[in-house]
């Protein structure tokens, strides 16, 4: 039937295992194994909200080892035992070992990114992005800069370094829709462009080059196009190699504390 | 004596009207005062002879009222409106009586929930029956329930399914002659599914048709070993009756498990079809079964809209049916036989329809360990929101997705209370700022005679709310977006919309009150009612 996206309701009950009580254990079942073991049910249960990788979708993005309702092993057992009452996050209802193999699954989607290291001078790296690489025209970083292009305060906690070194090179490479951005001409030959937030039928609502938020009504423009390439340019050939290390260290480091 | 006498004259003119009869039920289309029924009307047409509001005075719509619910579920649930009063479930079972007028609070029922639930798709409702004085619900804890009109008072309640094993209650149910008719949602969960009638004075069951037939049973060849015991084919949407066939229609959900039919080799009768019963006894008169051994979740959970007209130059009783699979059909309701059958969407699955509405399977469209981009999407070219039969223009409207899904083939476990499906598609549900291929909505208006669309309105967003046509030539619809929206029935141009801020998962329904009409659409999680400027 699955009538919508999946999601959900609220269950009241726990799982067999929990209630016997499980505050404060650590995961008795976190072998490469188990993770995999729970990845199975992972895509069962969870991935039409989560995204089959984990990285979200109508849910949150669980590659990014943030849990907002506790992040201990026996708090994540709880959330995926019981549910979050009020949201549609729902409670599944498997043995004990299952529901640990799916926090080890769980757990080790955000594995891994801290173990990145960067060969170049972070510090070096920051003074290029707020300088002579003009980063900081387009992107913020923890309340600096301009918030035309993604916020990057959680970058390197979010992509590779080999990821980053390809946005840096390729930029159209991979535009996600969030960072398409528009350009309208009003009646009056005005022309607009921003980033886009929102679309409906009748409207577009953006963040202006100026960083003003406009919205547009579809039947006032003479033309709108939405531009599905990087507002930003390659940096191929703009930077040294030493720099090019030093800018990628400093976006490798730059994690919000959690 | 006499003051009591008075008072007594006063309490019977009270009781008198504010129910509903199986008369009523069966001339609903006759009083357009009322919405008495979950599709508005047997035929399920969603069409009303009001022109109170009509082309060219319903850009002077103004707003009458708003319910806010009490809950941040989603918001499912028609009303019933009869003789002033409007009757909505607030999410998940609670029933609130409202004032249609002034939207103004009669009373409330609170339904507690006992045990926990295992729902696929959020703890929705879709709504209410009636008969006399009594409001019947199913609930998502298994219960069948019967309220006392006036006061909401429960009168009794019956638990017909186990909510732990994966059975819920979702659908309105339909209540024909003396009967309340509904059946099991769970097709998520390895059920085996049912339709059944009950008493409207105690709830006990009268007969029961399960949509799995059991060894023996005519259908059952259709399975292998035990596969039936967890075969799906639930049903979560009200069906139709025709009164003078006397035969009920009831579409049914898909098989399980969903997207790995590995495990249930065979057609797997009688799931994804639609049933024609008689609703006396349950009896199986025909079937029609849409998309044979399904892999893709297209249920045939869509409201089976009942016309009689001239079609390709003889009267006939049709039945017309857009499909979740992508495809519009045209049957003969007297006895199912397929008369045209044509996609209104981009489908992948088949190639087309034979002769005789069999779908020609696409090689390569199946779900796959590595996964397979197919159209319709997992949600489908439709579902289960209500289309509209307008007979002035003589076209069948309904909304329209746009969109595909990648499909993944995983290993079905079934353990009891989880879901049992098989892995899951991407690309469940478009979203316009996050997708690249979004896909799109459409309002779309088929010729019955031909299949075509003779015209199209065409949103940025997809749609999951049911149309309302009216006499005033006008169809009302909304949007994920948040639209509310008038379209001319004849050509399908936007003539007024107002924007409600919440998405609409429901249909509207159009009435009177105190001699105004109004129309009533749920949008997030208030009800909005709207009329003429005064």
């Amino acid at each position: 039937m699955l009538a919508k996206a999946l999601p959900l309701c609220f269950l009241f009950a726990t799982a067999a295992f929990a209630q016997h009580g499980v505050e404060g254990l650590s995961n008795p079942y976190k072998t490469p194994e188990d993770a995999e073991a729970g990845g199975r049910i992972f895509r069962s249960h969870c991935a039409v909200c989560h995204g089959p990788e984990g990285s979200g979708g109508k849910a949150a993005d669980l590659t990014l080892g943030r849990f907002r309702h506790g992040s201990s092993d026996s708090d994540l057992y709880k959330t995926i035992s019981e549910g979050i009452p009020g949201t549609e996050m729902p409670g599944i209802f498997f043995n004990g070992k299952q529901m640990w193999q799916i926090v080890a699954y769980v757990r080790s989607l955000s594995e891994g990114r801290a173990a990145e290291q960067a060969s170049g001078d972070p510090a070096a790296g920051k003074a290029l992005f707020f300088g002579k690489g003009g980063c900081s025209n387009c992107h913020r970083v923890n309340g600096e800069g301009s918030r035309t292009g993604p916020d990057l305060s959680d970058i390197g906690a979010m992509r590779s370094l080999a990821h980053l070194e390809a946005a840096l090179l390729d930029p159209d490479q991979q535009v996600l829709p969030q960072h398409w951005y528009v350009e309208a001409v009003t009646k009056d030959g005005k022309t607009i462009r921003g980033r886009r937030l929102n679309e409906d039928t009748f409207s577009v609502q953006l963040l202006g080059v100026d960083q003003k938020l406009i919205s547009l009504r579809k039947d006032e423009l003479r033309s709108y196009q939405v531009v599905k390439k990087s507002a930003m340019p390659s940096y191929e050939g703009k930077l040294s190699d030493a720099e090019l290390q030093n800018l990628l260290a400093y976006m490798a480091s730059l994690r919000l504390t959690r | 004596m006499m003051r009591i006498a008075i008072l007594l004259g006063l309490f019977s003119l009270t009781l008198a009207g504010q129910q509903v009869t199986s008369g009523d039920l069966v001339s609903a289309n006759e009083n357009a005062a009322n919405w008495v029924t979950y599709n508005g009307s047997y035929d399920s047409r969603h069409y009303r002879e009001l022109d109170q509001i009509k082309t060219s005075n319903v850009s002077n719509l103004e707003l009458k009222w708003v319910w806010q619910a009490h809950s941040l579920e989603k918001f499912e649930s028609c009303p019933l409106v009869v003789d002033g009063v409007m009757y909505v479930v607030q999410m998940p079972n609670d029933v609130v009586a409202l004032d249609a007028r002034t939207g103004r609070e009669f009373w409330r029922y609170e339904h507690v929930m006992q045990g926990r639930q295992n729902v696929c798709c959020g703890r929705v409702n879709r709504g209410l029956a009636m008969l006399g004085e009594r409001l019947f619900m199913g609930t998502i804890d298994g219960k069948l329930i019967a309220l006392d009109a006036k006061t909401g008072a429960l009168e009794w309640e019956r638990e017909l399914v186990d909510p732990e094993g994966g059975y819920s209650l979702t659908t309105a149910p339909l209540v024909v002659k003396d009967k309340v008719v509904l059946g099991t949602a769970g097709g998520e969960y390895g059920i085996r599914g049912w339709l059944a009638a009950f008493s409207p004075e105690n709830g006990e069951e009268l007969w029961r048709f399960w949509t799995i037939p059991a060894p023996g049973e005519p259908g059952h060849e259709t399975w292998k070993g035990d596969a039936w015991q967890r075969g799906g084919g639930s049903i979560w949407l009200t069906g139709s009756y025709d009164p003078d066939l006397d035969l009920m229609y009831w579409g049914t959900g898909n098989p399980a498990p969903d997207w790995n039919g590995d495990v249930r080799p065979g057609d797997n009768l009688y799931t994804d079809s639609v049933v024609a019963l008689d609703p006396d006894d349950g009896k199986l008169k025909w079937h029609f079964q849409f998309t044979p051994h399904d892999v893709w979740d297209y249920d045939s959970v869509q409201i089976p809209v009942l016309v009689d007209r001239e079609w390709q130059g003889r009267q006939r009783k049709l039945m017309l049916w857009g499909n979740r699979n992508g495809f519009f059909y045209v049957l003969d309701r007297s006895n199912g036989e397929f008369l045209l059958g044509k996609p209104f969407a981009k489908v992948s699955w088949a190639s087309g329809l034979d002769a005789k509405g069999r779908p020609m399977r696409t090689e390569g469209a199946e779900p796959s360990r590595g996964g397979v981009r197919t159209w319709p999407s997992v949600q489908g070219a439709t579902n289960w929101y209500a289309p509209t039969y307008n007979p002035e223009t003589g076209l069948f409207a309904l909304s329209t997705w746009e969109y595909a899904s990648v499909y993944h083939k995983g290993d079905p476990e079934y353990t009891r209370g989880n879901r049992y499906i098989g892995s899951l598609p991407r690309g469940v549900w478009p979203d316009v700022r996050k997708d690249e291929n979004p896909g799109y909505g459409e309002i779309q208006a088929i010729d019955p005679e031909t299949g075509e669309a003779r015209w199209r309105y065409r949103m940025t967003g997809i749609s999951e709310s049911g149309l309302l046509s009216s006499s005033g030539g006008l169809i009302f619809s909304g949007s994920l977006e948040g639209y509310f929206f008038a379209l001319d029935a004849k050509n399908g141009e936007l003539l007024w919309r107002a924007n409600l801020g919440g998405r609409m998962a429901n249909t509207p329904i159009t009435y009177t009150a105190e001699g105004q009409q109004l129309v009533t659409v749920a949008a997030g999680n208030s009800l909005f009612t709207f009329g003429l400027r005064e």
